[in-house]
């Protein structure tokens, strides 16, 4: 009796500690961004294929976020940051001293933007996306 | 009101102290383990976590608002003739809300858990039956020490900007009186005896104080000189087992 008795009143403290209330349910609601911005860039060779800098290149850049904002830019050079502004449309001279010697180098573009998503980040006013373009630019040392 | 509710308090602890002196080693001792379900009022506390829900800066959505949960208890009591039972009762019951949103980029919530143990003397008094059935009319008084828990959450992501991560836990506390009446059936074995039980609970509330500021309460966010409750009154029904240290005879 006093066995069965300690038992029962042990798995009832049990039972009633772990029927304590709690909810974990959540609610996702989904949220659809964006499309990324349209990014032209223009140099004044025309055109960015690899192009080769023995002196410098104009380098200017047009954002176009459609149902969003553009927040802002950078340009690296190598992970070298070269050029940032937070106006969509602009230019900057890249120069051959940029770059440490001759050869190949990669200057990312990396442009930040939110879409209006009426995510909460968004309403919270820190939404950002990013996009990211590289371009291979050939350097080449004036002796 | 406040002072009426006090002096309901005290004479509740004056009953819990009276049946306290009963010579619990008397015969007819028993001791009994409840659980099942209960719904609760609540009135109040559901209107602030709507409020709180309204002030989510997305439209989130009300997951779940104190709906009917466990509820449990132990009591001792003694057979005070072939009518009438006594005793002592300890119920804990606990209910909550939640309010929620989320997405790729964040979550904003807001949880309430309510928590209750009850304390009390309770009656039992027998309408009809034989020595394996009974049923009786079960009323009781108690106290309800009431512990409300809220916390609320926002947290946003950026790549960007500095991420949101905020939030804040608050606890409040009441102690009211209650009363409940309602019907008992048992059926009865060798030391043992199963029953169930439902009836009507109700709380008569009392103001939910600031856990950590006993000058501060819990205030009707549109009116300021409301002060809000919890509220445990409502249907509460369980089955329980009874141990019989010295069964009673009912060869009445």
């Amino acid at each position: 009796m006093r066995n069965l008795l300690a038992i029962t009143i042990s798995l009832f403290i049990l039972f009633t500690v772990s029927c304590e209330y709690s909810e974990r349910d959540i609610y996702y609601h989904s949220v659809i961004p964006g499309e990324p911005p349209s990014i032209n860039i223009n140099t004044n060779l025309d055109t960015l294929e690899a192009p080769s800098i023995i002196d410098s290149l104009l380098i200017s850049y047009e954002i176009m976020v459609a149902g969003g904002e553009f927040i802002w830019t950078r340009f690296l050079l190598s992970d070298s940051l070269i050029f940032y502004s937070d106006t969509a449309t602009s230019s900057f001279w890249l120069k051959s001293e940029m770059a440490t010697g001759s050869g190949t180098r990669e200057l990312t573009m990396e442009a930040y933007y939110s879409t209006n998503s009426g995510s909460i980040a968004d309403v919270l006013g820190i939404e950002a996306f990013k996009e990211t373009i590289v371009y291979d630019i050939g350097f080449y040392e004036i002796n | 009101m406040r002072s009426i509710k006090l002096k309901h308090i005290r004479i509740i602890a004056i009953c819990v102290a009276l049946s306290l002196s009963l010579h619990i080693h008397a015969q007819h001792f028993g001791f009994a383990i409840s659980g099942g379900g209960g719904s609760y009022k609540m009135s109040d506390l559901k209107y602030y976590q709507e409020f709180l829900l309204a002030g989510f800066p997305v439209e989130g959505k009300m997951i779940s608002l104190f709906p009917p949960y466990f509820t449990g208890g132990v009591s001792v009591f003694r057979t005070m003739n072939a009518y009438l039972r006594m005793g002592i009762d300890y119920n804990y019951s606990s209910t909550g809300a939640r309010a929620y949103y989320s997405d790729y980029s964040g979550s904003r919530s807001s949880d309430m858990i309510v928590k209750a143990h009850q304390i009390g003397v309770s009656a039992n008094y027998r309408l009809l039956g034989d020595n394996k059935f009974e049923l009786l009319a079960t009323a009781s008084l108690s106290a309800t020490i009431s512990k409300l828990e809220i916390s609320e959450l926002i947290s946003a992501s950026s790549i960007y900007f500095a991420g949101i991560s905020s939030g804040y836990n608050s606890t409040y506390k009441s102690t009211s009186p209650a009363v409940s009446v309602g019907l008992e059936g048992l059926y009865h074995g060798d030391r043992y005896s199963f029953g169930i039980d439902a009836g009507y609970y109700h709380d008569f509330t009392n103001d939910l104080i600031y856990a950590q500021d006993s000058s501060y309460k819990l205030t009707d966010p549109n009116d300021s000189e409301r002060i809000l409750t919890s509220d445990w009154s409502g249907f509460r029904a369980h089955v329980k087992i009874i141990f019989w240290f010295s069964k009673p005879q009912r060869d009445d």
